[in-house]
């Protein structure tokens, strides 16, 4: 089947400032009561007039030159004009590139596996407010609108279409994220901070635009729901209308909006409360200044320094928070291999497994060194680890705690393992004739002896012990014939 | 003058649409009339030569005005002061589908 | 001998701080005046008396104990209801703010505030400063002090009245096209529109961002320089304002005009203009000649545009402004119909006037697609032009002079019928608008009983020249 191009929209809140673009509201409004993280200013009472948060402004720029872009030496804003129940004023202040506006940075790429997929321009503009329901959309007779998340400053990101799989598309957005994780501008995993429009078209096709796409997540799912859609289309013959549908999240389809064509008439024009921003070459070099170590340069460097392997340092990288873990880690430890390996294995996949962020972990870099510790002096098991990890991630409790409470320390006794063999080999006679001949059953044995003690024998000394004993039975066998 | 752009009753429905705006029978035809007796005055500008002229955006030459990113308590009670119907802390607004 | 509501704001000033007048005594003063008057002529849309009463006495007090009183101590002062003030309802004359009562004061309010005036209420204007003869306010219009069948001019026509007839000693306005020369002119009072950018308009609901100013409307040229002093000035919460050094405008009092340069653009007095208001300027030009002003006759060619671009402008600023109009978080709201979108247009069509609506479609029309190149861009462009002819202006004449108001204050009604013969009064007004240039209409006597002003126009942040040579103009006129 013909080929696929995706462009992606990717809206980000500056989640790193203090104060909301045009106000002076501060913007960790997740979890607070609704309107409460508002003021007349974000909820467009009338007369009240907007004034640029520098920062934001810096912040932008700093972003525009990770990604490679121009900076403009000269930026306006324009207003977007559209009435909808989340906006506070029913125009949005945003930029233009058209009718003589000029948008923060134009132009840059963001390098992913194979390619480099262009950024067409960046502009910053204010979040709207949120809108929920009583009940579902289709069902409520009203909605409830909270302005705590209006004004927020949002940058948007626009590519160019040059993504040719849903997974691509992933990928991109994935390195995105991690750029802004290194820059500390934007934390994706701050819900809602990072939202997209995506725009999927295969040959033979028109241009269709999927709208709110809530999360990264599920944008590959949105795609790969569009891409069966337009394939099933083309195969009957169909061609692809251009339309704009809208992701259902719970149904996990994508919906066509039947927006008329007016609706896309924003009548954009320089918003007269806001003046021009000049942005001087020596301004942009002060920023530059700033500039932290990046995606690219964070793997490399853990891979030379810590003699990592290429896959743990990519997923150390694009969890920039676990990767900063991994170094603090790595200070204390000598081991820096096998810390990454159980971070990006096992603690990594329980967090996911469990749906733990990773800022949510109760962990510190010292639980799972001292931990390590415990494995590397024999005092409990790789296996017995994984579940004292598990039970640190949850509690916060340290390793040599969590193995007292629950008794898991290894059994270094020859006698209490020795009574334990004893006991299986009364009971398994079977199994012990067979082990004589098969190494297989050898190791059943030993699993028994393992089970009895719940993972905590110490498995060289249970495998000593097991294997004299069978010797000594077939002596004692010997004898007998 | 020549009159070259009249706005048709179906355009100022358009309008009347995109701003929001309900219009009567009544006034579509009045305004119909009135707006276009003021577009053909507006055509007036079409004479006027402004060919390498930049747009007068902002009348004063001024630019730069930053705020440094310093937060205040926000003050949710001066902003929904004027709230006409509430839901607990929500404002209430129409249904959206 | 002056009635005690009839003096201006310097003599009030005066009077309190060396203790000859009780602010409480002039207050009550002024509110029975209100109480005699305005049922006639309609000025006011809010009444502010227990909080005005409580403040004179704060004043009295202060005055007794010989504390510090403001520049402004005492000086009833009405308010055009586009400006917000904390705790008094602020209507811009719509039924869509009808029931508005503001959480926060204006940056000017506070600036007068601060020099110890007193807020009288809030005054009628058309609605949203939409219009020239405060007809277009849902409360009815205010009605001329001189001629009870005729306008006051518009759109602040309230706080022009208010002045004109002692109901205030003062008042502010705003002035985006005309709003306090036209009524000032019309009541033959003080207007003066400052530079853009010299007054904050942080608390000024808006109409057209890009060419408004709140402005005084006074009695005389000293009050003005008086009021002028408390409220220009830069406000970091309006990033339009300019950071200039404060001037002292009563420094310009009395100084002699001799050598001023005077130009006259034909173009302000073209033949639509009033022969009466022609002869009355006229003479008020002579009158500036005799005390050592010249004058030339000149011709800006660009001004024919001026009235065509300005409308432009702000219908399309005014579209965008009064979008956030739909009910939700203040003002009229009414009953829900259907989905939000009709609900919105439903409120809307209820909230708005006539004269609001008709410019929000054009607005709307002149930013939508396909046609923004075509009228608000080359409004825009136009704007330059007409920029241009000035500077080259002022770069041989100190101010501009010309009639304020093309025509006289005309009949109530008379110019309801059609819209545009209503933006035609603002001919003259609307180019200083355009430019962001200081002008000011000062009166220069009267025909038939009906008030004439003369307009002056000065280079941005000259507002000194104007009160300069409006108060020559003013001192010969009383002798
Ligand atoms: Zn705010």
């Amino acid at each position: 089947m013909g080929n696929i191009k995706i462009g992606l929209e990717v809206h980000s809140q500056l989640t790193n400032l203090n104060s909301k673009l045009f106000c002076s509201c501060p913007t960790d409004y997740r979890g607070k009561e609704a309107n409460s993280y508002i003021c007349t200013v974000c909820m467009g009472i009338p007369g009240t007039l907007p004034v640029l948060n520098k920062k934001a402004v810096e912040d932008a720029i700093l972003i525009a030159l990770s990604l490679n872009s121009k900076i403009s030496d000269k930026m306006y804003f324009f207003r977007k004009n559209y009435f909808y129940p989340d906006m506070p004023k029913n125009f949005q202040i945003s930029q233009y590139d058209k009718a003589g506006g000029i948008t923060l940075a134009t132009g840059g790429y963001v390098s992913i596996p194979n390619k480099k997929v262009r950024i067409r321009r960046i502009q910053i503009e204010e979040d709207p407010a949120r809108i929920t329901y009583e009940g579902t959309i289709y069902k409520s007779k009203s909605s409830l609108v909270d302005y705590n998340r209006a004004g927020i400053a949002l940058l948007e990101i626009v590519t160019e279409p040059d993504m040719e799989s849903p997974k691509e598309a992933r990928i991109f957005l994935q390195k995105l994220s991690s750029i802004l994780e290194h820059l500390d501008v934007c934390h994706s995993y701050l819900e809602g901070s990072m939202r997209c429009d995506a725009n999927i078209s295969m040959e033979g096709g028109k241009r269709v635009e999927i709208k709110n796409i809530s999360s990264f997540k599920e944008v590959e799912r949105a795609l790969n729901f569009e891409m069966t859609r337009q394939r099933n289309l083309l195969i009957k013959g169909i061609s692809t209308k251009m339309e704009t549908r809208h992701w259902d999240e719970i149904r996990r389809v994508t919906i066509s909006l039947r927006i008329k064509e007016e609706e896309e008439e924003y009548r954009y024009f320089p918003e007269p409360d806001l003046v021009p921003t000049i942005i001087t070459k020596e301004w942009v070099e002060t920023i530059k200044d700033k500039m932290p170590e990046l995606p690219d340069a964070h793997k490399e460097r853990l891979i030379k320094k810590y003699e990592l392997s290429p896959q743990n340092a990519d997923v150390l990288v694009n969890y920039k928070l676990l990767g900063d873990f991994f170094e603090k880690c790595a200070e204390i430890y000598y081991k820096p291999g096998a810390i990454s390996n159980w971070l990006v294995g096992d603690l990594l996949g329980y967090l996911h497994e469990k749906g733990i962020q990773l800022q949510e972990m109760k962990i510190s870099p010292v639980h799972i060194t001292k931990m390590l510790k415990m494995v590397d002096n024999g005092i409990i098991s790789g296996k017995i680890a994984k579940t004292v990890l598990e039970e640190m991630i949850i509690s916060g409790k340290m390793p040599e705690i969590i193995v007292k409470e629950k008794g898991l320390i290894r059994i270094h006794s020859d006698e209490l393992i020795e009574q334990l063999t004893n006991k299986v080999f009364e009971e398994n006679k079977e199994a012990v004739n067979d082990a004589l001949e098969d190494e297989k059953a050898m190791h059943y044995l030993i699993g028994q002896v393992m089970k009895l003690t719940k993972g905590r024998a110490d498995p060289e000394l249970t495998n000593k012990v097991v294997r004299d004993k069978l010797i000594e039975h077939k002596k004692l066998l010997e004898k007998k014939n | 003058m020549k009159i070259e752009k009249s706005l048709s009753k179906m355009e100022i429905k358009h309008l009347s649409w995109l701003a929001k705006i309900e219009l009567t029978k009544k006034e579509e035809d009045l305004f119909s009339n009135q707006l276009n007796d003021i577009l053909s005055y507006f055509q007036k500008i079409d004479e006027a030569n402004v060919e390498d002229l930049p747009p007068t955006y902002h009348v004063i030459d001024i630019s730069n005005v930053l705020r440094s990113d310093k937060s205040r308590p926000p003050n949710p009670e001066q902003a929904l002061k004027n709230v006409p119907k509430l839901k607990g802390r929500y404002v209430k607004a129409p249904r959206i589908v | 001998m002056k009635k005690i509501f009839e003096y201006s704001a310097f003599q009030i000033v005066e009077k309190i701080r060396n203790g000859e007048l009780s602010s409480l005594e002039y207050i009550n003063a002024l509110f029975d005046r209100i109480k005699e008057v305005d049922s006639k002529i309609h000025a006011y849309l809010t009444v502010a008396k227990d909080m005005a009463l409580d403040e004179a006495k704060e004043i009295d007090e202060k005055a007794n104990k010989g504390e510090h009183l403001g520049s402004l101590c005492g000086v009833g002062m009405a308010i055009k209801d586009n400006i917000c003030t904390e705790s008094i309802r602020t209507t811009c004359s719509s039924k869509s703010l009808s029931n508005f009562t503001p959480s926060y004061d204006a940056t000017v309010i506070e600036r007068i505030r601060k020099e110890d005036a007193i807020i009288l209420g809030k005054t009628n204007m058309d609605e949203f400063a939409m219009g020239s003869s405060t007809e277009y306010s849902f409360f009815g219009p205010t009605i001329n002090p001189y001629n009870d069948e005729r306008v006051a001019g518009g759109s602040s026509g309230g706080s022009a009245a208010a002045v004109a007839i002692s109901e205030a000693t003062a008042s502010l306005g705003s002035d985006t096209g005309g709003s306090v020369r036209c009524p000032a002119s019309f009541c033959g009072v003080i207007g003066l529109k400052p530079t853009y950018g010299l007054v904050s308009r942080y608390g000024l609901i808006a109409y057209a961002n890009s060419l408004e100013q709140i402005s005084p409307i006074v009695k005389d040229v000293r009050d003005l320089a008086i009021l002028l002093n408390c409220i220009a000035g830069h406000d970091e919460r309006d990033s339009t304002s300019l950071k200039v050094v404060k001037d002292d405008y009563t420094r310009f009092i009395g100084n002699d005009i001799k050598g001023l340069k005077i130009g006259v653009p034909k173009e302000l007095f073209g033949h639509g203009t009033n022969k009466h208001v022609l002869k009355r300027v006229w003479d008020a030009i002579h009158v500036l000649e005799d005390l050592g002003a010249s004058y030339t006759e000149i011709s800006l060619d660009s001004l024919e545009y001026a009235l065509a671009s300005y409308y432009i402008i702000a219908n399309s600023e005014a579209s965008s402004n009064l979008a956030r109009y739909d009910g939700l978080r203040y003002g009229f709201r009414s009953d829900e119909v259907n989905d939000w979108s009709d609900t919105f247009s439903k409120n809307r069509r209820e909230g708005f006037g006539q004269e609001v609506k008709r410019r929000i479609i054009l607005g709307t029309f002149a930013l939508s697609a396909g046609y923004y190149n075509k009228y608000y861009l080359k409004a825009q462009k136009v704007r330059t032009l007409i920029k241009k002819d000035f500077d080259k202006a002022f770069k041989k004449f100190d101010i501009l002079a010309s009639p304020t108001m093309p025509i006289l204050p005309f009949k109530l009604g008379e110019k309801l019928k059609n819209p545009l013969e209503m933006y035609m009064c603002d001919l003259d007004t609307v180019p200083a608008n355009l430019i962001g240039a200081p002008a000011i209409s000062v009166p220069c006597g009267s025909y038939d009983g009906l008030p004439i002003g003369i307009q002056f126009i000065a280079q941005p942040f000259k507002e000194g020249s104007l009160i300069q040579v409006s108060y020559k103009l003013e001192e010969s006129l009383q002798d």
